[in-house]
């Protein structure tokens, strides 16, 4: 599943940026393999962070195919520069990545076109603030998901801390920390997901 | 889910948190490339993702232990308030007072001359240093 080596485009600053990053614990061993330009430990990355870095960019208003692109990109552009990372801090690292290949599209498109494309985005969007940036929470709305989240089983706030806070865990690893199948990992997941919606569509 | 049929709200929702398998999330994938209405309800799900990052990463207090803590740091605050207010304090001084006190500190003869210290730039201003005129 390796991607093909393709030109990536400039992701120096923002590569140059994390580069300052010490990590205060020891990088996972697969990350640390990665570093070392083992293949399958970047498909074992790539599969288990893409789709995380695909839906940052649908957040951002990208189309579908557009999103997968640049997350593509950003893979590739990672791997280029993984002598000079000390540390491959994934999801997180990923995800400025493609938010900066992202914005850097758009600042090469002109003002013109980025505007228009703001206004499509915003046009495909239930709340046109979300066209370009994240839609953040209001305090109104992070008070009701709060209250929301403060009515879960002790079970559901648990998966939520572990796939929402750690952001790094697995629904699989979740499901053996707490002693429950990966299926039901998902299934408390959605219903998790159900209620913060609720609450914050209220 | 054939080509023509709209990913039900489940579906996108299994393929934003990465549930579906490969052969499902391309299908969605070719689906809401070609359907603006569920490219829309996709973008919802992602931006509710996005949402639920957001208030894991901005949960206040998020252990009992935090909200000792918290506690303990309020309590130290207001002791430290109480104790600076209720310290005895020497005599106040008004503007004037200061200004004299200040012009005597600078200047010793600036109290003889009535807090009034004059300049003559005639005797600070040396030409040639070391030359005496």
């Amino acid at each position: 599943m390796f991607l093909p080596a393709r030109r990536s485009f400039g992701v120096d600053l923002v590569l140059a940026a994390d580069l300052r990053y010490v990590p205060s614990e020891m990088s996972k061993p697969e990350e640390t393999r990665a570093l070392s330009g083992d293949r399958a430990a970047w498909d074992a990355l790539i599969a288990r962070h893409d789709r995380r870095i695909v839906v940052s960019l649908l957040a951002r208003g990208l189309p579908i195919e557009r999103a997968k692109e640049l997350a593509h990109e950003t893979w590739i552009s990672l791997f280029a520069r993984r002598a000079e990372l000390t540390a491959l801090r994934l999801p997180g690292l990923a995800i400025t990545q493609a938010r900066f290949l992202a914005a850097d599209e758009l600042r090469r498109q002109g003002r013109a076109v980025a505007r228009a494309a703001d206004e499509r985005s915003a046009e495909r969007v239930r709340d046109p603030r979300t066209g370009g940036e994240d839609r953040l929470l209001r305090r109104e709305e992070l008070a009701r998901a709060q209250a929301a989240l403060a009515t879960l089983t002790p079970s559901a706030r648990r998966v939520f801390e572990l796939l929402y806070d750690r952001d790094d865990v697995s629904h699989r690893e979740a499901g053996e920390l707490l002693g429950l199948s990966e299926q039901r990992v998902r299934q408390v997941l959605c219903e998790v997901r159900r209620t913060l919606r609720e609450a914050i569509e209220e | 889910m054939k080509m023509d049929q709209h990913p039900t709200r489940t579906a996108l929702e299994a393929y934003v948190i990465d549930a579906l398998s490969p052969a499902e999330a391309a299908e969605v994938e070719r689906h809401v490339a070609a359907c603006p209405s569920c490219a829309a309800a996709l973008t919802a799900e992602a931006v509710l993702e996005g949402q639920l990052h957001e208030l894991a990463r901005t949960r206040p207090l998020r252990r009992p232990r935090a909200r000792w803590v918290a506690a303990v740091a309020s309590l130290a605050v207001a002791a430290s308030l109480v104790i600076y207010f209720r310290a005895p304090r020497g005599p106040r001084l008004d503007f004037d007072q200061i200004v004299a006190r200040a012009s005597t500190e600078d200047d010793p003869t600036a109290g003889e001359l009535g807090g009034t210290a004059s300049f003559d730039p005639a005797l600070s201003f040396d030409p040639e240093p070391g030359v005496s005129p």
